[in-house]
């Protein structure tokens, strides 16, 4: 998705497999996502029922805002692509260990439909194993421990002292 | 979602049609009461006192989970898509029924059993202490006199104060031109705000001015009820005022459940709320908090409903709330 | 006044309204800590409990519930940016980094003291300004709640660091995101995709989002062995001696925090950030901030422990309860047959006054279980990271959760974590959207609700002096660092052709 960058003020990091790129790419990125979502509000805000007979109506801050933060996505975006293609500012996005990060994001994802279907307690062991595991914690009876020390202190904090029912 | 609803429904109906044998004994476990407010207000409180009585009842615990959000819709959903076997039951108000003709058309007062209705409560017009209106008639004259110059402030377009004022109004034929509802966050914002004169009129509950009235901070011009109310017994009713109004349309509060609960459950739950409002410490409390009993079993609470709904259904039309 | 008093002393003779504030201010402390369970929550959670209670024992449980969830918020917000109640996102701000750095024990100091004084200067305004303070709250009507919401949100000029544009940008993204849900004058739907929806996204839920879960996934960048250093806390005398020299600093934050908190609907958040502000302006140092400068901590936990006995104010004297947890309190009372209100303080003195002797009384206790407390949290920093983040992402996801019984805010908070993590990546920082986030709703639904009074004529705003004076202010304290901004981008852009707005270390 981005290009890896070569520069000669990169930080040395521990990892190697760090995702590096130029901050100007990052900003042409946030700003066309940015962009894309405000162009989605002021496009769907038409479909808002403005009736009411007053001059400022439910659509109108909606879209207002929306404009102007398309606008401000776009200034984002065509700054960051003026300076991509110009001599580059030393400014650096770093995202360490990529991988880490996604598989994070993934399980995180995962939890709330994983929870509607399966119950809170089989969910969260899972969820709290296997991101014990992504971020580097690989004794097994560690996991285990904690998993269960959770498990144990959601039951009796939220379950029995402050009753409330987790499904 | 929807397949996940539909899925659940279709289950359920299937557990409603078990022989009546596997639940004879109803009940035999806790009973969630679902409630669509935050813990603290008139409603959550009188449900939990309701829960309380009801436990002794029935002799298992009522357990009360508040699901506010969406004005209603993840109480709702959570209840739609819950067994229809008596163990889960929501708390209702009139407020339901404004939203399904409004914002969470996906349900109608059939899509849920009404089980039993609790207490009514009816609307009044207070005033600022400042305001020259003394009477529902000051109040029609400023109003015709310079159309705009009273705004009156409540809940919600489409709630229920609002069909209140307006059903009020038609009575003295004024329109929404002349006096301009102003929506606020809740009925007791509204009062808030005719406190601090930012509006002039509000619509309100007895419960929520009682003490402003007594401090004299508020005036009450009007009751929406055939007789006096006990806590202003000064304030003529609107008939005594002569505006002929239909005053059956009250704030009322209730218990539903998901559809398709057997009869013999309903009516099992619906005694048990019988019972419990008879009790020394609702009577006290209802009393108190200007609540006037008006229980219902299943059958007229439905019947109840439907009429309500209709009302609902016509003023939003005729306020062109319907988009 | 003084027999109200003597009705509230004799009332804390019994063991039990002492064994409810000690209980009462264990358990804020607990539910304070969690994540989603804010002190609204706490206190409805105790509601049941109290049903049997003198009517006494169980405000005075719930009060020091509230008092003391609304300090320990900030213990998991400094450790682990992980704000345990919404106001103390903005502690996080300059708490987290000053971990980072070892010095969780100094900034769980400050925020323990700073609460304490604050709540305690706060208490002593509310009991000799109870009265007079109604007058204020009335004061504010649709026209000035507008007028409020844009004045805090011209504090984007202070908050937004190095960047205006981004700033904005996170303002805008924040803004957009409070018009979901059903409209608040109309009733119309907008942009609802699904009906958890209608009520808008879920404010906890966004903010455990963008401060926690963002920062579990920040955390997974770097290996999971490494451990933070942790600098020795001095002893007990001289964690006091912290705090001296804030003094100006306490002052003004207790006041902001006490005059936001007697507003209904401000609240302890907009406390906290206006105060952050105010300090950073009069800082010698604002550009420290946001990096760890522990102004920031102790105008935060100041302003939003301050905020808690105001809210007490038009509560008290008028029944009108200006946020969740004091709605909460009004509910509590209702089913003990006593109503807040004009009345309460003939009908019924010995509540409103153990409720001040219960805010005087606790404030000790607090402050000795948060100093010996800072002392066992701060071993957490000595937790590998690895475990850290597990544990933070597990108690986020359960405490949002238990915050509305619903999981559909567990999908929000984990949406507004990744979003949030995405953004940072590209400096555009959580606090704007947050600032957003409190008070759009405020913003707009005021405006709208002031025109249809007004019958859309637009000069009320300029027509009601306290709105005027908030606008006006507003635009000064938005233009003011503006320009000062845009000199300093002319002068820099004098120097070397850089572009304006990232931080950077630039090499002069």
């Amino acid at each position: 998705m981005a290009t890896q960058h070569d520069e000669p003020t990169v930080d040395i990091s521990a990892e190697h497999k760090d995702l590096t790129f130029r901050l100007e790419l990052g900003d042409a990125l946030a700003g066309a996502a940015l962009l894309a979502f405000a162009v989605t509000f002021w496009v769907l805000g038409a479909d808002i029922d403005d009736g009411g007979g007053y001059g400022v109506g439910a659509a109108t801050f909606p879209r207002g805002i929306a404009l102007l933060l398309g606008i401000g996505a776009l200034v984002l975006l065509a700054n960051g692509l003026v300076h991509l293609f110009g001599p580059p500012s030393g400014h650096l996005v770093t995202i360490g260990r990529p991988l880490h990060v996604i598989a994070g994001m993934g399980l995180m994802l995962a939890f709330a439909p994983a929870m509607r279907h399966l119950g809170y307690y089989p969910t969260m062991g899972v969820f709290l194993a296997a991101l014990l595991w992504v971020a580097d914690c690989r004794r097994p009876l560690h996991i285990l421990a904690y998993v269960a020390g959770f498990l144990l202190f959601s039951k009796i904090v939220f379950e029995m002292i402050l009753s409330i029912p987790l499904p | 979602m929807l397949k996940f609803l539909l899925r659940t429904a279709a289950i359920a109906a299937a557990i409603a049609i078990m022989p009546a044998g596997a639940r004879a004994d109803f009940p035999d476990k806790p009973i969630r009461y679902l409630l669509h407010v935050s813990p603290g207000g008139a409603t959550d409180v009188m449900a939990r006192k309701l829960a309380i009585a009801m436990e002794k009842i029935l002799g298992v615990p009522l357990v009360v989970e508040n699901k506010p959000g969406g004005r209603g819709a993840t109480q709702l959903a959570e209840l739609a898509a819950a067994k229809p076997d008596g163990y889960t039951i929501g708390a209702v108000t009139s407020t339901h029924i404004g939203a399904f003709n409004q914002t969470l058309k996906q349900y109608k007062v059939d899509s849920f059993d009404w089980i039993a209705r609790l207490v009514n409560e009816p609307y009044l017009i207070v005033v600022n202490k400042d305001s020259k209106i003394t009477s529902m008639k000051d109040l029609v004259e400023a109003a015709n006199a310079k159309p705009g110059s009273v705004v009156m402030a409540g809940f919600v377009r489409g709630s229920g104060g609002h069909f209140a004022w307006e059903i009020m109004a038609k009575s003295a034929d004024l329109d929404s031109k002349k006096v301009r509802w102003v929506p606020f966050d809740s009925v007791g914002d509204a009062v808030t705000a005719a406190l601090g004169n930012h509006a002039e009129v509000a619509i309100a509950y007895v419960d929520l001015v009682k003490t402003h009235v007594q401090a004299g901070n508020l005036r009450v011009v009007a009751v929406m009820s055939d007789k006096r109310v006990p806590q202003f017994p000064d304030v003529p009713t609107l008939k005594e005022q002569g505006y002929a109004a239909d005053t059956s349309w009250q704030q009322m509060r209730g218990i539903i459940g998901p559809k398709g609960i057997p009869e013999p459950i309903k009516a099992k739950l619906a005694e048990a709320v019988k019972q419990a409002l008879e009790t020394p410490e609702l009577k006290a409390y209802m009393e108190e908090s200007a609540l006037i009993p008006a229980f219902q079993g299943p059958a007229d609470f439905t019947a109840n409903a439907q009429r309500e709904n209709a009302v609902t259904k016509e003023w939003m039309t005729t306020l062109g709330l319907t988009r | 006044m003084i027999d109200g008093f003597l009705a509230g002393l004799s009332a804390f003779s019994s063991w039990q309204v002492m064994a409810g504030l000690l209980g009462g201010v264990v358990i804020g402390y607990v539910v304070g800590a969690l994540p989603g369970l804010s002190a609204g929550v706490g206190m409805a959670l105790l509601i049941p409990f109290t049903f049997g209670l003198d009517p006494v024992v169980s405000v005075v449980m719930l009060v020091s519930l509230y008092m003391a969830s609304e300090y320990s918020g900030a213990i998991p917000a400094i450790l682990m940016n992980t704000p345990g109640e919404p106001s103390s996102a903005i502690t996080a701000l300059d708490g987290y980094p000053m971990r980072e750095r070892g010095e969780a024990g100094e900034a769980l100091t400050l925020s323990i003291l700073g609460s304490a004084v604050g709540s305690i200067i706060s208490t002593l305004l509310l009991i000799f300004t109870v009265m007079w303070m109604t007058k204020i709250a009335l004061a504010f009507g649709p026209t000035e709640y507008f007028a409020l919401a844009v004045l805090g949100l011209s504090l984007i000029s202070t908050l937004a660091g190095h960047s205006i544009l981004r700033g904005f940008i996170a303002l805008l993204f924040g803004l957009l995101l409070t018009t979901v849900g059903a409209d608040p004058v109309d009733g119309v739907m907008r942009y609802v995709f699904t009906d958890n929806l209608l009520g808008g996204f879920p404010f906890i839920a966004a903010l455990i989002g963008l401060f926690a879960l963002s920062e579990v996934l920040r955390m997974l960048e770097s290996p999971g062995d490494r451990v933070t250093p942790l600098k020795e806390l001095p002893g007990l005398t001289a964690q006091f001696g912290l705090l001296k020299p804030h003094a100006g600093n306490l002052v003004r934050s207790t006041f902001i925090g006490y005059i936001l908190g007697v507003i209904p609907g401000a609240g302890a958040t907009i406390a906290s950030i206006t105060a952050y502000s105010v300090q950073k302006r009069l800082s010698k140092s604002p550009e420290t901030f946001g990096k760890g400068n522990p102004e920031g901590v102790v105008a935060a936990e100041t302003a939003n422990n301050a905020c808690m006995p105001g809210a007490l104010a038009p509560m008290l004297a008028l029944g009108i309860p200006g946020k969740a947890s004091t709605a909460v309190l009004v509910g509590a009372l209702a089913i003990q047959g006593v109503r807040p209100g004009p009345l309460i303080f003939t009908q019924h003195p010995e509540i409103p006054y153990s409720i001040y002797i219960a805010l005087l009384v606790g404030m000790p206790f607090m402050v000795l279980l948060g100093l010996f407390g800072s002392r066992l949290w701060v071993r957490l920093t000595t937790i590998p990271a690895s475990v850290v983040t597990g544990i933070v992402a597990a108690t986020c996801l359960l405490g949002t959760y238990s915050e509305s019984n619903d999981i559909f805010a567990i999908g929000v908070a984990v949406g507004f974590g990744i979003v949030g993590y995405l953004l940072s990546k590209v400096d555009i920082e959580p606090a704007p959207i947050v600032l957003a986030l409190v008070l759009g709703y405020m913003m707009e639904s005021n405006f709208r609700r002031s025109l249809v009074m007004s019958g859309d004529d637009m000069g009320v705003f300029l027509r009601e002096p306290i709105s005027a004076i908030c606008l006006v202010l507003a635009a000064v304290i938005f233009v003011a660092p503006l320009i000062q901004n845009l000199l300093t981008w002319r002068r820099r852009r004098g120097e070397r052709d850089i572009r304006p707005g990232v931080e950077t270390e630039v090499s002069r």
